[in-house]
């Protein structure tokens, strides 16, 4: 009995580790991490640089910033600084002849070394030192790109500020104005106001102006919390204002959302959370529901019911029939979802059901993209899906083209985290533009306010693509829907696909 | 010029080099019951794809009911050789669906669907999924999803295939009604016994080409006669007699001599001469060549060519 059961173990092991599609999934999920750290790490090295102003109405203030901007930068320096030279400096060597680099390479985020840095004039002086000690075919050293740029504020943004009204920050972060920022004209990504009486505590707090990043957020709390603290110490504050607020204050600053004149509310955090969770949603329905459309495909294909719905209906008409079918399957198993996330946050919280209601109703606008984006990008996977079970009588062979047809489908989420931390940056926005991509990143970054032109440029693209794909498919479909031939190759499917073999 | 429920001219289908299908012409008029018999890899399956409009022909055209076979898909029903039903789908529904994409309404298909289910004495099981059936009950659900529609044509692909003795004799007598409603039936066989019983003209394919069309008497005809006869004794004296063009001795395993006759001949010389002679046959038959020899000989001499 153990005998015939190794026997089929090993029968089942073989027939499933020979095939291509398992090599191919072996091979392409390290490729795909690679691609992802790879990704990441350009990401991170390219990394856009926030271009910020400020509009000190105040008075006092700027200066901090300022100063926590340069040490910010300082601070990426130093570290890319002490990373080079442990990659690149014999630790002995340096120990011996720089003791004092090798302190400050030692424990490069401690504040004293990067103020050190930072007063001594940068990574120049400290490169020119270490140089002598580099190791022979040492590369050059390449600083970091800064995060962020400060730069002065336009006359008329300051004026508007000062009229209290927001009509020139938001030509400015819409990229209707320019600002000179690393010598050419650039967006301004982010205002940072503070407003005449500034005193946190009192209820006078200062102002983020962004379209699309609060990265510089939290850097520009804590340095104006320091101002504000040193201001404090010195009996700066306004004698009435003094009383209300301790030394342990935190400087408040609101976040301002310039399409809508206002400060940023979790509502607007809701707002942004639910297409992107549709996003994810997307690949789950397609995953599951499309992953049934393929199994009926394959049964029908065995059993011949293709035949008997062939003799009533068209090719075009079963595939599309059975892509409405699949779409009405999604959004029906979305709502379940739904209707059970619904029943569970009622459950823990009385306001989750407000909550989600607000993030419902703050995505209305966006509904009409938010439908092609979802809808389409379901065709699109679940025509993917069809395709294939057309082309192959049974789920073994199925899964030898599902396996990198899968890997393909699921690369966006290895980048959703570079993409949410710079939503309308140059990665998003090549990303937007590969079609079988396009419903997933738009989706995700359709809260952060991209370009009109690209949303709806995007839209007809993925219009196009449904469109094309479905026609491609469907002409794969009827192809192969009858046969009983081996199916083709990942590769011969493409091809299929894209026209360049004969269907 | 009548108007044919099938017309096929000059049709050929090809599969890359492999040719399924060579200039088939066919024309079959409106009633009766067409037999399509051929071996496997004959083109027979090829032909009825072509006309259920599953696949367009290379060259050649396709015509159903005078009408191109796209438009008429509604006037045809269909049963495939395997059990082409959802398993999870009720046997009620499973006939209706089908019903539905030929056009019926949805209440009106339900509703021919069970009392179709009645007739065939499947009422108990209009809400069984077919799954739960057995292999005849979803034959028969399945033929019954090929005409709940009520076609004009109905195409059978080796409707007997699978079925016990008694479900074969069901299915042969709802075919003869069927026929006698006025509608065309086409079927694809092996079994020649069915061709035999049920068909007003027989089409025989062999390697993508037509070999034969014509009634089962004509096919017969396609034989010389013969006469089997048993006997312990030599008949080759039975080769002198009028009208005979040969005798062969019995072959290994053969208990029968066989004597060819020419046409016109008189059987009855033949016993006259043996018991001239004195020989008393124990087994004599003059009966036509049956419908499986006929293919036989007609599949034989096209692989003859074939090879040559």
């Amino acid at each position: 009995m153990i005998r015939r059961t190794l026997l089929i173990a090993w029968q089942e092991f073989v027939k499933y580790v020979t095939r291509r599609g398992f090599l191919i999934s072996l091979l392409m999920v390290p490729a795909i991490l690679a691609l992802s750290i790879g990704m990441s790490s350009f990401t991170a090295n390219h990394a856009r640089t926030n271009v910020m102003t400020v509009v000190d109405l105040e008075g006092g203030y700027a200066g901090a910033i300022e100063q926590a901007v340069v040490r910010e930068n300082a601070r990426r320096e130093l570290s890319a600084l002490a990373t080079y030279a442990h990659a690149n400096v014999d630790r002995m060597v340096l120990r011996r002849k720089a003791p004092d680099l090798d302190r400050l390479f030692e424990a490069p985020d401690r504040i004293a070394a990067i103020k050190a840095f930072a007063a001594g004039g940068g990574w120049q002086p400290v490169f020119a030192r270490l140089s002598p000690l580099l190791r022979a075919g040492a590369p050059v050293f390449t600083p970091p790109r800064p995060d962020l740029v400060l730069v002065p504020p336009p006359e008329d943004l300051v004026r508007d500020f000062a009229q209290d009204r927001g009509d020139a920050a938001y030509a400015y972060l819409s990229g209707g104005a320019a600002v000179t920022a690393l010598g050419r004209p650039n967006r301004l990504n982010t205002i940072v106001v503070i407003p005449k009486g500034f005193a946190p505590g009192a209820g006078v707090e200062a102002k983020y102006w962004s379209i699309d990043s609060d990265q510089s957020v939290d850097l520009v709390r804590w340095a104006l919390t320091d101002a504000f603290r040193l201001k404090l110490n010195q009996a700066l504050v306004p004698p009435e204002v003094r009383s209300k607020v301790t030394l342990d204050v935190d400087a408040g600053v609101k976040m301002i959302d310039p399409t809508a004149g206002r400060e940023t509310s979790w509502k607007d955090r809701v707002a942004q959370l639910v297409p992107m969770g549709l996003a994810f949603l997307l690949f789950m329905v397609a995953f599951s529901d499309a992953a049934l459309l393929l199994q009926g495909v394959v049964e029908e294909k065995s059993t011949r019911m293709i035949e008997v719905l062939l003799s009533c209906a068209s090719p075009s008409e079963i595939m599309t029939g059975k892509l409405i079918g699949v779409v009405g399957l999604a959004l029906v198993t979305i709502l379940g979802w739904g209707v059970i996330g619904l029943a569970m946050a009622a459950g823990f919280s009385s306001e989750a059901l407000a909550v989600i209601g607000v993030g419902l109703k703050s995505i209305l606008p966006m509904l009409p993209l938010i439908l092609v984006y979802f809808l389409c990008g379901l065709m699109i996977y679940a025509a993917i899906f069809l395709g294939i079970g057309a082309t192959t009588t049974s789920l073994p062979d199925a899964q030898a083209l599902i396996g990198p047809a899968s890997m393909i489908i699921f690369l966006p989420n290895m980048l959703i985290g570079a993409l949410v931390q710079d939503p309308n940056g140059t990665l998003a926005q090549v990303l937007s533009w590969i079609p079988i991509y396009t419903p997933f990143f738009m989706l995700v970054r359709l809260p952060f306010h991209p370009a009109p032109i690209e949303l709806w440029a995007t839209a007809g693209l993925t219009l196009l693509t449904t469109v094309l794909l479905v026609r491609q498919m469907g002409r794969v479909f009827a192809r192969h829907v009858l046969t009983t031939e081996r199916p083709p190759s990942f590769v011969g499917l493409i091809r299929q696909v894209f026209g360049r073999a004969k269907v | 010029m009548p108007e044919w429920a099938v017309e096929l001219r000059g049709v050929t289908k090809r599969f890359g080099d492999f040719t399924a299908v060579d200039r088939l012409d066919l024309n079959l008029p409106k009633g009766g019951i067409l037999g399509f018999l051929g071996p496997n890899g004959a083109g027979k399956t090829t032909t009825l794809r072509m006309l259920l409009g599953l696949y367009a022909p290379d060259e050649g055209a396709v015509r159903v009911l005078g009408g191109p076979v796209g438009k008429m898909r509604p006037r045809i029903g269909f049963l495939p050789e395997e059990r082409g039903l959802y398993r999870r789908a009720r046997a009620d529904e499973a006939i209706a669906y089908i019903a539905t994409l030929k056009g019926l309404h949805r209440r009106e298909a339900l509703r021919r669907a069970r009392a179709l289910l009645d007739r065939f004495g499947l009422g108990d099981f209009a809400r069984v999924r077919i799954e739960g059936l057995s292999k005849g009950m979803a034959q028969k659900v399945q033929l019954l999803a090929a005409v709940a529609h009520d076609p004009d044509v109905v195409i059978l692909d080796e409707p007997f295939a699978g079925l016990d003795p008694v479900n074969q004799t069901d299915l042969q007598a709802f075919l003869i009604s069927l026929a006698a409603e006025g509608k065309t039936i086409l079927f694809s066989t092996h079994t020649m016994e069915h061709a035999e019983r049920l068909c007003d003209r027989l089409v025989i394919l062999a390697k993508g080409k037509k070999r034969f069309e014509g009634t089962l008497a004509e096919a017969q005809r396609l034989l010389p006669r013969r006469a089997r006869i048993g006997a312990a004794d030599d008949l080759t004296f039975l080769a002198a007699v009028e009208g005979v063009a040969g005798v062969l001795a019995p072959a290994p395993g053969q208990p029968h001599w066989i004597v060819e006759l020419k046409e016109g001949a008189d059987g009855r010389l033949l016993l006259q001469a043996c018991f001239e002679r004195g020989v008393v046959p124990d087994f004599f038959d003059l009966n036509p060549p049956g419908l499986t020899e006929v293919f036989v000989a007609v599949v034989e001499k096209a692989n003859a060519e074939g090879a040559a």
